[in-house]
């Protein structure tokens, strides 16, 4: 038989402090011979802070042993005084002074609106000096705030319940107080009639435990007053009113009641009459505050009035049309809250304003009452969660979204309700640390178990909660929009129409995805028709995957044409597509594919042509797995073994080309701002060197097929393919040709002619396997131009034949394109020495006057000639003033200048060759770093131009093609003044470089 | 709407107002306006009132010409040389991009980013200008209606009477006069504008200019604000006096530090000097203005009027910064007083890059350089030299080039109307290169 443990130890075992809780508990005469009744001992652990609780019961047995007794005759009123112990301390405190709020706590009974009304007035009209009233309403208040907390806590009460009579206990507040004061500064007769209209958490009638209380004042003159007199009495009324609730006195605070919702805030009167509300409704009011009006209703004071009051309102929250700038209002708003520094800090752990709160379930549903409410006057509710039951039961919103949305809701204001009932602060956001998160989480009927604390429980639950919000507000937008076209009609297919299908028309659907930021409304609404209409099985996938891809494409630089590309991406999977599969299982990938299709069509034509592309967009891994240049070019090779070279380099270019892009739009916008990350570039080279060795490899391989011979190795001649221009730097752009020149080393022993013969056509055919276009389109364009000769020299040279050409023929620029020169593809053994060959020419003269002044003479002419006439040239991002030709120019000249001196200039890569410049002292570090941003942030406007697919992706656009570029490179609104500004301000700084270091003009002065 | 627009729509109606001119300023300080109803204002106030932008010079390109003017409740002033009934009052606007966003290359707004940069350091902006302008007969030629100069009593004359009644106005429209006098030259007067914050003062000083010229028309004569219009007689200068304030206290004070400038004032008037050169361009941003920025070092009085050399001083008039003699127990009243401006400028571009200049000192601890005691124009060019004292630009085309140079202008303009700014000044100073003038045909024609 095992031995009872030790009173001590079983205390210890709730979180009792052994000695303390003893003394308080023998205080509390719970103790009989030193030992606990299990039942007692129970009780105590299940509240939230045993040893508050235990604490408050000893203060109550020393200030009222007589009630203590009462209480502990009856167990639920013990239980319930204990909970609220346990929970709040400054309630604990109210209960432990013995005062009526501990009978309060003694029956099940709601508060009562009436009956707490006449207390509140008689308080009041009680008592002497407004100190002793005010204490005496906060009294009244706190009372039943435990009463509700009591029954809250012990479960009799659900939340919902607890915000309603919560709300009614602040009416009930408002009313008696209003009847009081009136009574105290009119007397008998008054002049005016007042009503107080509640707005906010109160108008809706889900208040928290200590919120704002949100009113407005109202008021007539009684028949026969003048009119002064009455706006006089009601402002002294609505003062003294103010003055009583919000007095700090020994009993607490009533309320914290905010008026400045009213007209002109602040500096308005504080009480109007209908007539001065609709004046100044009809001149001066801001959108916002309409919306505010949407929550209102009257809560005290004269029933007729708060209810004319309502009626001249009601024209003005529904107006005739739906002002797109008021949702865009609405939404500013939000974002402007949602950004400050405190909420930003406290993240998830601000339970209102986080991500995934309980402002986003708000705003989700009110966005909805705004566009939906004005045609149809049953949404037109006050509350949140009877707007959100509306919009379910008229078909604007799913019924199981509704329903799984408000109890995500409720489980949120749970939370906060415990967080504010612990101190009765106004507060919305847990805290960090794991003890009061604890004692929490305990108030909510968390308890820890092996796994995991109460506390951990309880954030692990907040956690889900708000990410189900998130999902929840994307799918509740579009989910009846997508579900409208689902049915064909009913008679035909025999089945009964959705109710939502019936209600919302074509009109309404437009209406909401204009609000979402949909430009041409209609055009989106094809759209969507066409993705979702039917019946088919597909269809329905469709309708359940979409919402978190439409919501992506929202925010994008081009939602309408995104919408247009979905469209035909959809349209083009089959029935067990792996997209939809993959969209529905992944909501990170419909997010990702969102903003993809919003920026890049190419994107979305490329994930048509190639399906197995759309694994990348399900996992993350998988398309952020790093790939050297070997690899791909494994992977171009492993190819050529199964398909037929041209088709098969043409997809591995595409499917490739996609990963870059899905990669380029999921990098967040650098932290210098926007343009001036390292971009796209290194992994476009390795694709096209890649591209480049497979296409080599591959007509080879062929010719030594074709020969008879086993391998390409006993072929008479070695090839070699020398990057020249970007490809040898590594910044290639999207629209970037290949910059290539051939080599070629004809075996010891074999025909000559043979040899230079087959070097020529496999060069040649090398060009076309990649360049030419096919049904698969084109790889890359390979451009081999910048040989000797041009297009009049033979395509593949041996190196001696280029040093021939070179030491005899070669003008002195054509030793500049030599600068940059890196070998590809082939024999790199070959490769190296013409490199080397090339460079040794490149550095050999240095820079003299003459060679100095035919490279800037060279320049100013294609600065001249090069840009198209119809482009203004200080647009032109590549060849204008301060583009890219600039910056690289400048570091060849250097490189010229200093590269014989100074081998670590010598970079194929202008990036790198710039750093260079700074470390040997040739360029000063400020010079360098605004190159370097001015190269960066025009290669980033071609690099995102030639995304959206726009022709000219070399010239800044105008109008609206500049607003989706800026929102391509990730600006804000009004982004187009920005990104303007930031070109012309990278272009300045580095064309006073060019004129100063490139074309030797004299620098301005000045700073 | 808001109480200032509530006023505005109240006085209105009760003074039986039928129109309102909104006004705004280009690139190069002259005066819009566009006039509307009164019944079209309250649509002003939340709307916006859309006009064209490329009609505007330096507003916008072809293809974004649309753009929203929202009046300025607060400057809203009715117009006191129009008939008491059926008055005309105007406001200030704000340019937006159809967007909503502030439009970046609006004069007004280029002033109010500065003053936002400054009042995020804790500062408010005060300027309190001398205007000076002659009255001629007519626009044709400058011939001067007297031969008057400094403090002369002259006969009740016209001058007389358009300087009092243009002082009169302008007091009506709520823009306090400090002083007025006739000036040195013959023809030219003064009239200093009580100081008050920058952006009011530069609406108050494109008031002025309208008000000047709206009394001398009255009056049959001629109002210019060239900052040269004769060639042996001193030209118009719009000295600035400029100080900063911390809420109450002037930033630029420090009793017992040596002419009482605190180390604010010190690093302020050292941003100035250090961008003096490149800020001329807007601050005297005419061909014209650099005939007034001349020194004839040679020749007899008057020459050396206006501040030519970089360099400050107490109460030294050659010195482009000048320290005005203290008076005692009234520490508010400490300020600096920058004499290159000519008040043919835009005074919002000219006052947003003189704070810009001396936030910048403030910023980057510039450091002061010793102070000039010599009268400039007496110092050798050797001495000049020796002491590191530069010289303002000799003509507008050395100014453009300064200026074009230079990232502080450039920040404070804004990239687009900086351009757009640059482009109109090439091109004037590129026609001005090519005239041939009055002094080579008298005298090359006889000898050459």
């Amino acid at each position: 038989m095992s031995r009872r443990p030790s009173l001590e130890t079983r205390l210890a075992r709730i979180g009792l402090d052994g000695d303390h809780a003893i003394a308080d508990l023998t205080a509390a005469g719970l103790l009989v011979d030193g030992e606990l009744d299990d039942a007692d001992l129970e009780l105590l652990a299940d509240a939230a802070a045993p040893s508050d609780a235990a604490a408050v019961l000893a203060a109550l047995a020393a200030a009222a042993p007589e009630l203590l007794r009462e209480v502990r005759s009856d167990r639920d009123w013990l239980t319930r005084v204990v909970a609220v112990a346990g929970a709040s301390r400054p309630l604990g405190e109210l209960l432990g002074r013995g005062t009526d709020a501990v009978l309060a706590l003694a029956d099940l009974a709601p508060v009562e609106v009436a009956a707490t009304a006449a207390a509140v007035r008689a308080a009041v009209l009680g008592a002497e000096e407004p100190g002793a009233q005010a204490a005496g309403i906060a009294s009244i208040r706190r009372r039943a705030t435990a009463d509700i907390a009591g029954r809250d806590l012990t479960g009799a009460l659900d939340v919902e319940g607890v915000a309603r009579e919560l709300a009614d206990l602040a009416q009930a507040v408002l009313d008696g107080t209003l009847a009081a004061v009136h009574r105290q500064l009119a007397g008998e007769r008054p002049t005016a009639r007042i009503a107080v209209i509640g707005m906010g958490k109160l108008g809706g009638r889900e208040l928290n435990y200590v919120s704002d209380v949100d009113v407005m004042f109202v008021h007539e003159p009684v028949a026969g007053a003048a009119e002064e007199d009455a706006a006089q009495e009601a402002a002294h009324v609505c003062a003294r009113l103010l003055e009583l609730l919000n007095a700090s006195t020994t009993m607490g605070r009533a309320y914290e009641v905010d008026p400045t919702l009213r007209p002109e805030g602040r500096s308005g009167a504080l009480s109007r009459t209908v007539a001065g509300f609709v004046a100044y409704w009809e001149r001066w009011a801001k959108t916002w505050e309409f919306q505010a009006l949407i929550k209102a209703r009257g809560v005290a004071g004269d029933e007729e009035l708060a209810r004319r009051w309502l009626a001249a309102a009601e024209p003005f929250m529904w107006p005739e049309r739906l002002d797109p700038d008021a949702v865009a209002e609405v939404r500013a708003m939000k974002a402007r809250i949602e950004s400050r520094p405190d909420v930003l800090r406290d993240g998830a752990r601000q339970l209102k304003l986080g991500p995934g709160g309980i402002r986003d379930v708000e705003f989700t549903v009110q966005l909805l009452q705004l566009v939906h409410g004005r045609a149809d006057r049953s949404l037109r509710t006050t509350g949140t969660m009877p707007t959100l039951t509306a919009l379910a039961a008229n078909g604007y919103v799913d019924e199981e979204d509704a329903t799984e949305l408000g109890r995500t809701y409720w489980s949120l204001r749970r939370i906060e309700h415990a967080l504010q009932l612990a101190n009765e602060r106004r507060t919305h956001t847990v805290p960090d640390d794991a003890g009061t998160q604890d004692r929490l989480a305990r108030s909510l009927g968390y308890r820890a178990h092996a796994e995991a604390s109460a506390g951990e429980q309880m954030m692990a639950d907040l956690a889900r909660a708000q990410a189900r919000v998130r999902e929840l507000h994307a799918r509740i937008f579009y989910r009846p929009l997508l579900e409208r076209y689902a049915t064909v009609p009913a008679s035909a297919a025999g089945v009964t129409l959705p109710g939502e299908v019936a209600r919302m028309g074509d009109e309404a659907a437009a209406e909401r995805l204009a609000a979402l930021g949909f430009r041409d409304p209609a055009g989106a609404l094809r759209s969507v028709r066409a993705l979702t209409g039917g019946v088919s099985r597909r269809a329905a996938t469709v309708r359940a995957v979409l919402p978190p891809v439409l919501q992506a494409l929202e925010g994008s630089a081009d939602p309408d044409g995104g919408l247009l590309v979905l469209r035909d991406l959809v349209e083009a999977q089959g029935d067990g597509s792996l997209l939809l599969r993959h969209l529905r299982d992944q909501p990170a990938a419909a997010e990702l594919l969102g903003r993809v299709l919003g920026t890049s069509r190419l994107a979305g034509e490329l994930l048509i042509s190639q399906p197995q592309g759309i694994d990348w967009l399900r996992d993350p891994r998988l398309r952020d797995a790093a790939r050297t240049g070997e690899e791909l070019a494994r992977m171009a090779v492993a190819r050529l073994h199964w398909q037929d070279t041209t088709a098969a380099l043409r997809r591995f270019k595409q499917l490739e080309l996609l990963r870059v892009i899905l990669r380029d739009v999921d990098a967040p916008v650098p932290e210098r701002g926007p343009g001036l990350g390292a971009g796209p570039a290194a992994e476009l080279t390795a694709v096209a060197e890649a591209c480049l060795v497979a296409a080599l490899r591959a007509e080879l391989r062929r010719r030594a097929e074709e020969h008879g011979l086993a391998s390409p190795d006993e072929l008479p001649v070695s090839i070699t393919i020398v990057g020249m221009g970007t490809l040898a730097g590594g910044e290639l752009t999207y629209a970037s040709d290949l910059d290539v020149v051939f080599v070629h080393e004809v075996a010891e022993g074999a025909d000559e002619d043979a040899a230079h013969a087959l070097a020529l056509s496999v060069a040649a055919n090398v060009i076309t396997s990649l360049s030419a276009i096919t049904p698969d389109g084109s790889a890359f364009d390979v451009d081999a131009d910048l040989r000797p000769e041009g297009r009049n020299g033979p395509l593949s040279r041996t190196l001696a034949a280029y040093e021939a050409y070179w030491d005899r023929w070669a003008e002195p620029w054509e030793f500049q394109a030599l600068l940059r020169v890196r070998s590809v593809a082939g024999d790199r053994d070959l490769g190296q020495r013409f490199v080397h060959a090339a460079s040794e020419r490149a550095h050999a003269d240095g820079l003299d006057a003459e060679r100095r002044t035919v490279t800037r003479r060279m320049k100013a002419r294609i600065e001249k000639e090069r840009i198209p006439r119809r482009v203004e040239a200080e647009r032109h991002v590549k060849l204008g003033p301060g583009g890219i030709s600039d910056v690289e120019w400048t570091v060849q000249l250097l490189q010229l200048e200093h590269g014989r001196a100074r081998p670590a200039l010598r970079s194929a890569s202008t990036l790198r060759a710039l750093d260079a410049a700074e470390d040997e002292g040739v360029l000063g570090h400020r010079d360098v770093e605004r190159l370097r941003d001015g190269l960066r942030f025009a290669t980033s406007v071609r690099n995102r131009l030639a995304l959206l697919g726009q022709r000219e992706a070399d010239v800044l656009p105008t109008g609206d093609r500049l607003e989706q570029l800026a929102r391509a490179m990730g600006y804000g609104r009004g982004g187009r003044q920005q990104i303007e500004a930031d070109w012309f301000r990278h272009a300045r700084h580095v064309r006073a470089i060019t004129e100063r270091v490139f074309y030797g003009m004299t620098d301005r002065a000045g700073a | 709407m808001d109480k200032q627009q509530e006023y505005v729509l109240r006085t209105v109606e009760e003074r039986d107002i039928r129109f309102i001119r909104l006004w705004f300023t280009d690139v190069l300080g002259f005066l819009k306006s566009v006039a509307i109803t009164s019944a079209e204002l309250e649509n002003a106030f939340t709307e916006g009132i859309g006009f064209d932008g490329s009609a505007i010079d330096g507003f916008a390109r072809v293809q974004e010409a649309d753009m929203l003017a929202f009046p300025d409740a607060s400057t809203f002033q009715i117009l006191p040389w129009r008939p008491e009934s059926q008055g005309v009052a105007r406001m200030f606007c704000d340019i937006l991009t159809p967007d909503g966003e502030p439009f970046a290359a609006d004069p007004r707004q280029v002033l109010k980013r500065q003053l936002r940069r400054a009042a995020d350091m804790g500062f408010t902006f005060y300027v309190h200008p001398e205007m000076e302008f002659f009255l001629f007969e007519n626009a044709e030629e400058p011939t001067p209606l007297d031969k008057g100069s400094y403090f002369d009593m002259t006969p009740l004359d016209v001058q007389q009477d358009t300087r009092r009644q243009a002082i009169q106005t302008l007091e009506q429209m709520g823009i306090s006069v400090e002083f007025s006098h006739h000036e040195v030259a013959p023809s030219q007067h003064e009239i200093d504008l009580r100081y008050a914050d920058a952006l009011t003062m530069a609406d108050n000083i494109m008031t002025f200019r309208l008000v000047v010229k709206e009394t001398a028309l009255q009056r049959g004569v001629h109002a210019s604000f060239m900052p040269k219009p004769i060639e042996d007689a001193w030209g118009n200068a719009m000295h600035l006096h400029l100080s900063l304030f911390e809420g109450d206290t002037n930033a630029f004070f420090d009793a017992g530090a040596p002419y009482n400038l605190s180390p604010i004032a010190r690093k302020f008037i050292a941003g100035m000097l250090t961008h003096a050169r490149a800020t001329a361009g807007v601050t005297n941003q005419w061909v014209n203005s650099y005939k007034r920025l001349t020194a004839r070092m040679d020749g007899p009085f008057p020459s050396g009027e206006a501040p030519v050399f970089v360099a400050w001083g107490h109460s030294n008039r050659s010195a482009l910064v000048r320290i005005p003699m203290y008076k005692p127990r009234k520490a508010a009243s400490t300020r600096i007083e920058y004499r290159a401006p000519d008040p043919a400028c835009n005074p919002y571009l000219a006052l947003a890059v003189i704070l810009a200049a001396g936030l910048d000192g403030i910023e980057r601890d510039l450091e002061l350089p010793p102070e000039s005691e010599d009268n400039t124009f007496e110092l050798t060019p050797a001495e000049r030299a020796a002491n590191g004292i530069e010289r303002l630009p000799e003509s507008l085309g050395e100014a453009i080039e300064l200026m074009a140079g230079s990232d502080l202008v450039a920040d404070t303009l804004g990239e687009h109307l900086f351009r757009h700014l640059l482009a109109n000044k090439r091109r004037e100073w590129s026609e001005y290169t090519s005239h041939v003038t009055r002094f080579e045909i008298d005298r090359y024609l006889p000898l050459l």
